[in-house]
């Protein structure tokens, strides 16, 4: 388990990361939210010792830098465009492999498991994004680490890129191993992640599981009638809170049955009735609402 | 520390700069040894101590040259392992893949210093061998000469290390390419310039003219200066001059590695 222990990092007079604190568990993929400027990628810097800052990382109960080979431990994929652009992708991964201490053999084998073995002696000042992305995760594969702490990793990569990487991140946690990933792609955690750590402002917000995260919104009803004026008078009646919705209501409860019986015994006919699972994003924002280090303004630039 | 070792000698080996930059400057000893200094320039054959001590100089002065060019070689080669680390990127993989933040920079500095001894003994031999060549090629055989070519070779090759090694540190100190650069140009010349306009004759314990005198050719034994044309001896002897580099070297490593360990990765 990898366990961020008090981490702070301050910039000047401002706390970009303020006492921050929770757990990456293996065979599990934690999620790693928070607006921009959350501090997300300082807390991953911080995590692998490459800023310095209060508060210390351990990984299965060690520091990083007490392990003989800290490439085997932790893979990171902190930036996609962290390469020399002209040395070949092969050249990159050798000099990585060397650094860490693994094999040369390694390298190919990462280059086929990245897709990017068509590629190695291409150089990377030519890639796309994805394939920049695709790079990096190779040189964070390198060492087969038990944990791999990626920041954004499907930035750039094609629809068959992000379904491989989802895939791959998952079996690797199932591998019995811990990923710890950061995304502002919320709609992509969601599929992902099995618990999350939500920051805002450097601060933590939420940690928990993926499914208490989005439950924890609300989940509500979602129904449509044809006599949509009854149907609000039996919802008053019955003391359920209701906004209108496109042309339904939302309505304030968990089950669906609740308001088809009362449908039912007021002879209403329906057109629609479904559960209403709060999305990832409603979630996120109902979460980190004011603790945002950016907001866009809300006026209208339209003169 | 061998793992380390064996990837800065992979990320020196590994890019068409360390080539471009080797290869241009060896052209330019081998052009200049050759043609400049053998063919069109080389002293007619005198007779006597005289024309001992002239072949004496114009050797020595085509070695101080050499160690003039290849100390910009190993000035830019230096430069560029640690700058290209901060302007790419890549320092984040480098230290965390290390357990220790000295074990990197010493090895920055040892695959600096080996690759600069290697390239600056070959690029001085060529030198040496070019020169006579182009000497014979214009028809000049040069007189029985005094010249301790060892002494030489090490002589360039400290001046080159001194180089090297000045411009990793300049990139350890502003961890930016253009920054690194531009004092490595500056500082040796402009800024020292104007500094000896101001320090007059202790202007030679500034810490690039004091390496200067490193390779400075002496005056030669029993003959004058003006006998010789070209003799301008420096003022601190050659191992002095080394030596005061030396200690402003140490001193500004010693304050480079105290930011390595604290600083964030960039």
């Amino acid at each position: 388990m990898i366990e961020a222990k008090n981490l702070i990092k301050k910039y000047g007079d401002k706390l970009a990361v303020n006492d921050l604190s929770f757990k990456v568990e293996t065979g599990k993929v934690t999620g790693f939210l928070g607006p921009n400027g959350a501090g997300k990628s300082t807390t991953m810097r911080l995590m692998v010792g490459l800023d310095n800052g209060g508060g210390h990382t351990t990984y299965d109960g060690k520091v990083l830098d007490t392990y003989k080979q800290p490439s085997k431990m932790v893979g990171i994929l902190l930036e996609a465009k962290a390469f020399h652009p002209t040395r070949t992708a092969r050249n990159h991964l050798s000099v990585l492999a060397a650094q860490g201490g693994m094999a040369q053999s390694r390298v190919n084998e990462v280059l086929d498991i990245v897709g990017l073995a068509s590629e190695a002696t291409g150089k990377p000042g030519k890639f796309s994004l994805g394939m920049s992305q695709r790079l990096g995760i190779a040189a964070a594969l390198l060492g087969e680490p038990k944990y791999l702490i990626l920041d954004e990793p499907s930035n750039g990569l094609d629809p068959e890129g992000i379904a491989w990487l989802r895939q791959f991140i998952r079996d690797y946690a199932k591998e019995g191993r811990g990923v710890l990933i950061s995304s502002h792609l919320l709609s992509e955690m969601s599929q992902l992640a099995d618990n999350v750590v939500v920051v805002g402002k450097g601060q933590l917000i939420t940690a928990t599981s993926m499914d208490h995260l989005i439950e924890g919104s609300g989940v509500s009803v979602f129904v449509r009638s044809t006599t949509q004026a009854g149907l609000e008078k039996i919802l008053r009646a019955a003391k359920l809170n209701f906004k209108k919705k496109d042309d339904g209501l939302l309505v304030s409860v968990s089950k669906t049955d609740v308001v088809g019986q009362l449908a039912h015994s007021k002879n209403i006919v329906l057109l629609e009735l479904s559960p209403h699972m709060a999305s990832l994003e409603q979630a996120f924002l109902e979460l980190t609402e004011g603790k945002a280090e950016y907001e866009a303004s809300t006026k209208d630039v339209r003169k | 520390m061998k793992n380390s070792l064996k990837a800065e000698f992979k990320k020196l080996l590994t890019v068409r700069t360390t080539y471009f930059i080797s290869l241009f400057f060896l052209v330019l000893v081998g052009f200049l040894a050759f043609y400049v200094d053998g063919f069109k320039n080389s002293p007619p054959e005198t007779l006597g101590a005289l024309g001992q001590a002239k072949a004496t100089l114009f050797i020595a002065g085509n070695l101080t040259q050499t160690a003039s060019i290849i100390s910009v070689a190993g000035g830019f080669i230096g430069l560029l392992l640690l700058a290209h680390e901060y302007r790419y990127g890549t320092i984040i993989y480098t230290l965390s893949a290390s357990t220790s933040r000295t074990k990197v920079l010493l090895s920055k500095i040892i695959a600096v210093l080996v690759f600069t001894l290697v390239y600056s003994a070959i690029a001085t031999t060529i030198a040496v061998v070019l020169m006579k060549a182009g000497a014979s090629a214009s028809g000049h055989s040069l007189p029985a000469q005094d010249v301790n070519y060892l002494t030489y070779v090490a002589k360039s090759v400290y001046y080159a290390e001194g180089f090297a090694l000045g411009g990793l540190l300049f990139a350890a100190l502003i961890r930016n390419q253009i920054g690194a650069f531009a004092a490595l140009f500056i500082i040796p010349n402009p800024v020292e310039g104007i500094l000896s306009l101001l320090l007059k004759h202790d202007s030679v314990y500034l810490p690039f003219t004091a390496l200067q005198q490193v390779i400075q050719p002496p005056a030669i034994r029993g003959v004058t200066a003006a006998h010789a044309d070209t003799a301008v001896s420096g003022v601190l002897s050659a191992p002095k001059g080394g030596l005061v580099f030396a200690c402003y070297l140490v001193a500004a490593w010693l304050v480079a590695w105290y930011l390595f360990l604290r600083r964030d990765a960039a």
